[in-house]
């Protein structure tokens, strides 16, 4: 941008005002790593636990008490210690991104009264617990997609709702396939959207930095 | 260029009214992401942002991070108020002279 110019017309100026504004709201976006590691997870936990249940291996919760140490540690590295071990430079702060981080923390802090209350009530091996988790996991996609206006997490979040209804409709009649309706979800609502978002994370940071305006 | 008269001239210029722009949608930024964005030299980014400090419109803050110097901005409320009116006065004009 050359040094200041006296005058510009109103049209320009308009203009001007919408190009920066554009900019700025590319700036309120989501890599989508961090659902891509909780949905692989999820989904693989679910997986495991289905083919232990075939494979009539007894132990199957075990593999959620893996995945609960597991997410418990990411979670403390995520939110307290990545900033000590990367040097991460955030350009810019954005409301939304705020907000959407204060929502990945209120999720957490209700998924763990939730699963500690499944286990409390004994529903957590009646397959039930699962609906919960789905209308947990549902509430979060629709909050982060309308945020970061990404139709994919809004779509995945009316995925999980679905699972979770048909989940309370049949009850137990869903047996071990409750896990594959739970994996299906996640796939659906974390890891689809997820990937997508990475591969248009990497796009749009090529575009807004080398995207500059001549004036 | 009588018909503009009226319109701050603090904002009606094309790099402050371009940074303004940017800041009004943020909670803050850093003096790299307005360079980026608007594609401004270091040192006119830096006269023009001044001028802004100046008006009011926006706060700066110099600190250090990991050794290395930082310089944020964010705009104030008066800052919002007058982009605010001018981006109305614009509008005004745009639809009068239609």
């Amino acid at each position: 941008m050359n040094k200041e110019k006296p005058s510009i017309s109103g049209e320009e100026s308009l203009r001007l005002i919408e190009q920066m504004i554009g900019r700025a709201r590319a700036a309120e976006k989501d890599s989508g790593r961090g659902w891509i590691v909780w949905g692989w997870l999820l989904f693989l936990t679910s997986i495991i636990h289905y083919g232990m249940i075939k494979a009539g291996i007894q132990k199957g919760n075990m593999v959620w008490q893996i995945f609960g140490v597991t997410a418990a540690l990411l979670f403390i590295y995520e939110q307290f210690l990545r900033k000590y071990f990367v040097k991460a430079v955030v350009k810019v702060k954005t409301y939304t991104n705020e907000l959407v981080s204060k929502l990945g923390v209120a999720f957490f802090i209700s998924l763990t009264i939730l699963v500690y209350g499944n286990i409390r009530l004994g529903i957590n091996n009646t397959g039930l617990n699962f609906g919960y988790l789905l209308i947990l996991y549902g509430f979060w996609m629709f909050i982060h997609g309308s945020a970061f206006r990404y139709r994919l997490l809004i779509v995945g979040a009316v995925i999980n709702w679905a699972g979770a209804l048909v989940i309370f409709y049949f009850k137990e009649k869903l047996g071990a396939e409750v896990l594959l309706l739970h994996a299906f979800c996640v796939a659906m609502g974390y890891l689809v959207p997820g990937h997508i978002a990475l591969i248009k994370y990497g796009k749009a940071d090529s575009l807004t930095s080398g995207d500059q305006v001549t004036l | 260029m009588s018909e503009f008269k009226e319109l701050d001239p603090v904002l009606h210029s094309q790099l402050r009214l371009a940074v303004v722009s940017l800041l009004i949608g943020v909670k803050e930024a850093e003096f790299i992401f307005l360079k980026e964005k608007t594609g401004a030299t270091a040192g006119n980014l830096s006269v023009q942002l001044q001028k802004l400090r100046e008006a009011g419109y926006i706060d700066i803050v110099k600190q250090f991070k990991d050794n290395y110097p930082q310089t944020i901005c964010k705009i104030t409320i008066s800052g919002i108020k007058a982009f605010d009116k001018y981006v109305k006065n614009l509008q005004s004009y745009l639809s009068a002279g239609k």
